[in-house]
């Protein structure tokens, strides 16, 4: 609640012309940006999407109103801009579908076989499964990548990815449920 | 071998891992300055005292003003609706006789 405070304060000051009061939400909110963007775009793009939503969140800052949360606010800011940057990447056909090899194959083989839990969280944290993912992922569009992302993989609720993104709860979930099947018809066809 | 749909079910948990556990890359310790330097070179933005904005903030309550103003005026007219339709009416047979 003190952060609310300062943020309010820290807002007022900028839009009284005070630019350096911006350094204070830059310093307080860095860490949170990041960890949203570091989910969402590649890691070598992860510093210049940051700045992008700082940049962002400056320009629009006389947007922001008084009961709302700051953090609230940038967060909606870095998840947007995220949706931009493979709006744009798609766009320019820059999302590179590379195949999957044997050892992708066999990773999922043993998904399919093992049992215990422990296993899968070994099996998760494996370079494999980022890239099974990433695979998955580069064949989908901009809006149904931010979806899963988001209401599938980071279990949002849909009212949250609606207001993150700014669409409608009910364009949220019908994509959701597409874009779910659509990853899944996609693994399927791979490994049959 | 489990059904697709256990394969499936299963994806999602591993890939929920996966997805979480996406390294994060160490940013640079001059980041936050070279963010404030790109800042620093964009002109402050507009705060609520600037004339565009005030114009669009006050814009629904002023429309809603001009409704009821309208409403009450209505109200304060001295002619009842059917005259005001008759005056018209006749009006236009008025122009109608005068070739119009």
């Amino acid at each position: 609640m003190a952060d609310a405070g300062a943020d309010r304060n820290d807002v007022d000051k900028v839009l009284a012309g005070d630019v350096n009061a911006f350094a204070d939400l830059l310093r307080r909110h860095q860490d949170h940006v990041t960890g949203i963007v570091r989910r969402h775009v590649p890691p070598d793009r992860v510093a210049e999407t940051a700045q992008d939503v700082f940049v962002r969140a400056y320009r629009s800052l006389s947007n922001f109103r008084e009961g709302d949360r700051f953090r609230q606010w940038l967060s909606a800011i870095a998840v947007r801009t995220c949706y931009d940057f493979w709006r744009r990447r798609y766009r320019r056909r820059e999302v590179a579908v590379s195949q999957l090899s044997e050892a992708h194959r066999a990773w999922l083989e043993r998904v399919h076989a093992t049992d215990a839990d422990e296993t899968w969280q070994t099996l998760g944290n494996r370079a494999e499964a980022r890239e099974v993912l990433d695979w998955t992922l580069a064949q989908l569009s901009a809006e149904d990548r931010m979806v899963i992302e988001l209401v599938h993989l980071e279990e949002r609720s849909v009212q949250e990815a609606a207001k993150l993104l700014g669409w409608s709860v009910a364009n949220v979930k019908v994509r959701a449920f597409r874009a779910r099947r659509k990853m899944h018809s996609l693994i399927e066809k791979r490994l049959s | 071998m489990k059904p697709k749909e256990a394969l499936i079910d299963r994806l999602d948990g591993v890939f929920r891992q996966a997805h979480a556990s996406r390294p994060a890359p160490p940013l640079d310790s001059r980041w936050p300055e070279a963010v404030m330097q790109m800042i620093r070179g964009i002109p402050v933005p507009e705060g609520w005292w600037s004339f565009s904005l005030l114009v669009w903030r006050l814009a629904p309550a002023t429309g809603a003003l001009a409704l009821v103003t309208l409403v009450v005026l209505s109200q304060l007219l001295p002619f009842p609706d059917v005259e005001l339709f008759r005056l018209w009416d006749n009006e236009i047979q008025l122009l109608s006789l005068a070739g119009f």
